[in-house]
């Protein structure tokens, strides 16, 4: 996993790329973190450069929501594609975290 | 299913216990002061004088031996914890009973201090390629006697401790990995089923690590319905391990009485939800097999893809699954699935182990090859479940990265009798 954190005016944006799996956990919960810590109202993690994501991946995205909603910060994932965008719309991920193009 | 073990924030990391672990120490400096220590040397003088230094570091337990011959005897008499040995002696000398005691199985670990004066590089190292664990300068420094003597006994002490540990571990993991097999259908269960449906079942069960996240089962409905699960926790090994038992019991007390299925599911769902932290769920595929009407009505929460065989589809069709994972959210709907299912049908459940190991970009399995697998193209004078999982084997190199459980129920052409 490589990532990006970026902050803007009133959001965070995340950009997650290569795998999301069991072995990104520790980076990923690093990311999270400096992500919310930023104190903003919003966060977008931006998929569009992730090629692949198992059930840890999907683990870490409800994991995400769980701390973000805790803080009162509004998750939203964008622009999965290929065999993410699959995996999300088999487990509906979609009802849970809201996903934009 | 792989997934990460996402830390329980319920369960206090520092909660440590200083009491025990002091005790602990205490227990492995009495365990080294109480080791018995062989100590070889041809001049009795010299073992008089180590006796000395020996008592003086508090090692009482010592037993002698005059040559290597005497040495190897004691060894195999006594079983001592260390050996200090000296070189030059005669009938066997130090570096062939250290030669002969690394060649044993039962004395390849023993910590053997070769007392030496060799000054040469050269010699120092014959000694260590004879075996030797360590060396002591000779004429003999109480002081470093007493501290090499010490610090080899501390680690014979710890590797002891740590194989004692790993073998109750490895005990307590086989009881654990029994259990986990019986909370799957029996050989005998099955056979009853079998013969009270007329439905042939195949099934595999194997897991990655000695215990895994995935279950299985069938179980009467009705008359006339044959129930069916298959559940895959996030995770493999321990964790996920607990969650299949949590699973069970919550099963085993919801008390599915036949009528609706879909309601028995949210309510087994939103109970989930409520056992498991953030971040665990499960994938699952539910259902029945209804011999009478002729149909399978099932329910999915993400498990992989069910594949049909049926009259009307021979090649197989892969069955849609999509749904939210049991016990992500305290609520979800999991809409019933009707498909055809007369005589002559049978339907492939399995876990994400097939098409998943072991990397999702290149599955080692995919949709395609079970397709060709299950419908006879790859070898049709053999049962397709066993083609199926000699093939995958054959690709996976026989090793899995994640739990494996495949399913198989198929209903016999001529069955008509319902």
């Amino acid at each position: 996993m490589a990532n990006a954190v970026n902050i803007h005016g009133d959001h965070v944006e995340i950009t997650l790329s290569g795998e999301l799996t069991f072995s990104s956990y520790k980076e990923f919960q690093e990311v999270m973190k400096s992500a919310t810590d930023a104190g903003k109202k919003s966060c977008i993690i931006d998929l569009s450069a992730l090629q692949s994501i198992d059930s840890a991946g999907i683990g870490m995205l409800l994991f995400a929501n769980d701390e973000t909603k805790q803080t009162n910060i509004d998750l939203t994932l964008r622009g999965p594609q290929g065999p993410v965008k699959t995996v999300l719309e088999h487990t509906k991920i979609n009802e849970v975290i809201p996903i934009v193009a | 299913m792989n997934f990460i073990q996402v830390p329980d924030a319920t369960i206090p990391q520092s909660e440590t216990q200083p009491e025990a672990r002091s005790e602990d120490a205490t227990g492995l400096q009495n365990s080294i002061r109480n080791s018995k220590i062989l100590v070889v040397d041809d001049q009795k003088m010299i073992r008089e004088l180590l006796k000395i230094y020996l008592n003086a570091g508090g090692y009482q337990n010592l037993i002698f031996a005059a040559d290597g011959d005497e040495a190897l005897d004691a060894i195999a008499t006594d079983d001592p914890d260390l050996v200090v040995l000296d070189l030059q002696m005669p009938r066997m000398g130090g570096l062939d009973v250290c030669k002969a005691l690394r060649a044993d199985p039962k004395t390849k670990m023993l910590p053997v201090l070769v007392q030496t004066a060799a000054d040469s590089a050269e010699d120092r190292a014959e000694v260590f390629r004879s075996g030797a664990t360590d060396m002591v300068g000779k004429p003999v420094n109480d002081a470093e006697l007493l501290a090499r003597v010490g610090i080899h006994l501390q680690n014979r002490h710890m590797l002891r401790q740590l194989s004692h540990y790993r073998e109750s571990m490895e005990r307590d993991l086989q009881l654990a990995r029994n259990m986990q097999h019986r909370i799957m259908p029996g050989a005998a269960e099955l056979k009853r089923l079998e013969e009270k449906y007329g439905i042939e079942i195949r099934s595999k069960f194997e897991t990655c690590d000695a215990l895994g996240g995935d279950m299985w089962s069938v179980w009467p409905v009705s008359d006339d319905r044959i129930g069916f699960h298959i559940v895959d926790f996030t995770g493999h090994g321990v964790v996920a391990s607990l969650n299949t038992f949590r699973f069970q019991s919550l099963i085993a007390t919801s008390g599915y009485d036949g009528a609706d299925q879909v309601a028995y599911l949210e309510k087994v769902n939103s109970r989930l939800h409520r056992m498991l932290p953030a971040g665990q769920f499960a994938t699952a595929i539910g259902g029945y097999v209804d011999l009478r009407e002729n149909v399978m009505r099932y329910m999915a929460a993400a498990g992989p893809k069910p594949f049909l065989i049926s009259p009307d589809t021979p090649e197989g069709v892969f069955l849609p699954s999509d749904g939210r994972p049991l016990g992500m959210t305290r609520d979800a709907s999991y809409p019933e699935r009707e498909v055809p299912f007369p005589p002559g049908s049978s339907v492939f459940l399995y876990s994400d182990a097939l098409t998943e190991t072991p990397d999702m970009i290149n599955p080692v399995y995919d949709e395609d090859r079970m397709q060709l697998a299950l419908t006879g193209k790859i070898d049709p004078e053999r049962h397709p479940f066993d083609v199926l999982l000699s093939d995958f084997l054959d690709r996976a190199d026989g090793t899995l990265n994640d739990d494996l459980t495949m399913v198989m129920l198929s209903r016999p052409v001529g069955d008509q009798s319902r």
